[in-house]
């Protein structure tokens, strides 16, 4: 259980800014426990797949700190000039543990075995060349990884086990979802990142996707960071809703989820459900309403 | 089915217009023959035109795969940074407009062989639609893809093979269909300009020797032959590209 009050992610005034001057994102302040479900929801253009993508390392923060799986607190350095970062006009940062990876800002994790992390885009994402399995396997091969049964286990969590051989093009969008869920999952990752992954699928699709999510959250004790910007999708999956305000973003609410609470078709007929709808739907309002007469 | 018929239905049409129109007009053979004298001399001319066509297909190969290799090479250096595609594109743009014919006495001249002579002038013929479409398809990478690469902390190889090369490969193959036939035009240009003191022995001496004596029939067999490997070589092309990118690029799916 050590596991439980470790922290999964943690960002000190890790903010964006263009460079042409357009500030994407405050600073923020942010702490995921290991374990929690939690969820980023605010209106498009608040910056919020923007944080997803810092806590991936594929953006890098302008200023300030991203940190995973740390238990103390291990200071982030920038390294003096050694090229420029084309997004920010800022130098690259490189935590101080992260040995050799000069340029990128993926961090390397002093356990990095067991701190993976993966990430579900928007999109499906698959190559269109290649196989589902073959999709499924690729960050196994970028690894350099035996891949032995993992693939094969990965595609049954996702109920995709007949359709290893099949292309991408002949799946359904919501079968190509499952796919990159598949993808993600097959590195057994501890930490992971969905951003709007089923923005782009039917409500029913959605509702089932949404379902298998939470099971896997449950059933591998993983930690989650998802962003949408429905808020029946966040009220159903998450421990925690952060939510976020638009120009620059900005986190102004949260709301605490019992995560007792059974997440079943019967939870989404409920009258809790319904009321923790309207209170997040109302924050949602009232932080637009105040960024708007600020 | 209809497929097929139509067209053959069209050119048994055309033929039989083109008959009708020179018997009716007694046209002499030595301006327009008739499409009968044509199939006679194909029929009588065969071993001639056919090896006239080894030798004008082998040069059309040989410089379609020399075209492939350095129109690639050329594109991965294009995608290695948009400064350097700036300095040499212009140049690749240059050599694509400057016309083969004006070019290729220069490179007769210069090449002591004949036949390499021949080559370089239809591989710069046929260079710049694989430098083109190459490097539009090296560029061309799913964005969310690359940041499954970069996430996953693949190495620049690593993505070349795994990620640029495979989304290069429609358009790779776009630009090789339309290359395949400027390596037989490019071909065809530079031995005319060889002319008869030339190699005498590819097609296009076969045509220039057939107007000089007034041999309209074989004149026309000699096109007939040259159109033929066109289609040939296009269909060689097409065939390539199809079992590669079959199942998955939209481009193949269709027809398949």
């Amino acid at each position: 259980m050590g596991d439980c009050d470790r922290i999964a992610v943690r960002l000190c005034g890790a903010g964006k800014t263009y460079p042409d001057g357009l500030k994407a994102l405050e600073p923020i302040h942010l702490t995921v426990q290991a374990g929690e479900f939690v969820t980023l929801i605010g209106p498009s253009g608040c910056g919020k797949s923007t944080l997803l993508r810092m806590v991936a390392g594929l953006s890098a923060p302008a200023g300030g700190t991203v940190e995973l799986w740390t238990t103390q607190s291990l200071t982030l350095e920038r390294e003096p000039e050694s090229g420029s970062k084309a997004d920010t006009g800022e130098k690259p940062w490189v935590p101080a543990f992260a040995g050799t990876t000069e340029g990128s800002s993926f961090r390397r994790m002093p356990e990095s075995g067991a701190s993976r992390t993966a990430f579900v885009f928007q999109q499906p994402t698959l190559m269109p060349w290649a196989s589902v399995a073959r999709n499924v396997r690729l960050p196994l091969d970028l690894a350099g990884m035996n891949a032995g049964t993992r693939v094969d286990e990965a595609l049954d969590l996702v109920g995709l086990a007949d359709f290893a051989n099949a292309y991408p093009r002949q799946l359904s969008g919501g079968m190509q979802m499952r796919v990159s869920i598949a993808r993600a999952l097959v590195i057994e990752p501890r930490l992971l990142l969905m951003d709007e992954p089923f923005g782009a699928l039917d409500e029913i699709t959605r509702n089932r996707l949404d379902h298998d999510v939470r099971e896997l959250w449950a059933r591998h004790r993983l930690t989650v960071l998802f962003v949408t910007h429905s808020i029946y999708e966040a009220v159903f999956l998450s421990t925690r809703v952060l939510v976020m305000s638009p120009r620059p973003g900005r986190i102004a609410g949260e709301l605490r989820l019992d995560p007792a609470q059974p997440r079943d078709e019967a939870f989404r007929q409920s009258a809790r459900f319904a009321d923790w709808c309207n209170r997040l739907s109302t924050m949602l309002a009232s932080a637009a309403h105040g960024n708007a007469s600020a | 089915m209809a497929r097929i018929l139509a067209p053959i239905l069209v050119g048994i049409i055309a033929l039989a217009v083109w008959h009708a129109l020179v018997t009716l007009n007694d046209v002499p053979v030595y301006l327009v023959p008739s499409p009968l004298n044509v199939a006679e001399a194909l029929v009588q001319d065969r071993a001639l035109l056919v090896g006239a066509l080894l030798v004008t297909l082998k040069v059309a190969l040989l410089a379609l795969a020399l075209a492939l290799v350095t129109g690639v090479l050329i594109a991965f250096v294009f995608v290695q940074s948009r400064l350097v595609e700036r300095s040499l594109l212009p140049y690749a743009i240059l050599l694509q407009v400057t016309p083969i014919v004006s070019i290729a006495p220069l490179i007769i001249i210069w090449a002591k062989n004949l036949t390499l002579a021949l080559v370089l002038c239809a591989a710069m013929a046929a260079l710049f639609p694989i430098i083109a479409n190459t490097t539009q398809g090296l560029r061309s990478v799913d964005p969310g893809l690359l940041d499954l690469f970069r996430l996953h902390d693949a190495s620049r190889w690593q993505t070349l093979v795994r990620l640029r090369i495979p989304s290069a490969l429609p358009y790779f193959f776009a630009g090789l269909k339309v290359s395949s036939g400027l390596a037989l035009i490019g071909t065809v240009v530079a031995e005319f300009v060889a002319g008869t003191g030339g190699s005498r022995s590819g097609l296009a001496y076969q045509i220039l020797m057939a107007g000089i004596n007034l041999n309209m029939p074989r004149l026309f067999a000699a096109l007939f032959v040259i159109t033929l490997a066109g289609v040939a070589l296009y269909a060689l092309a097409s065939w390539i590209a199809r079992l590669s990118l079959r199942g998955w690029h939209e481009s193949e799916v269709a027809s398949a």
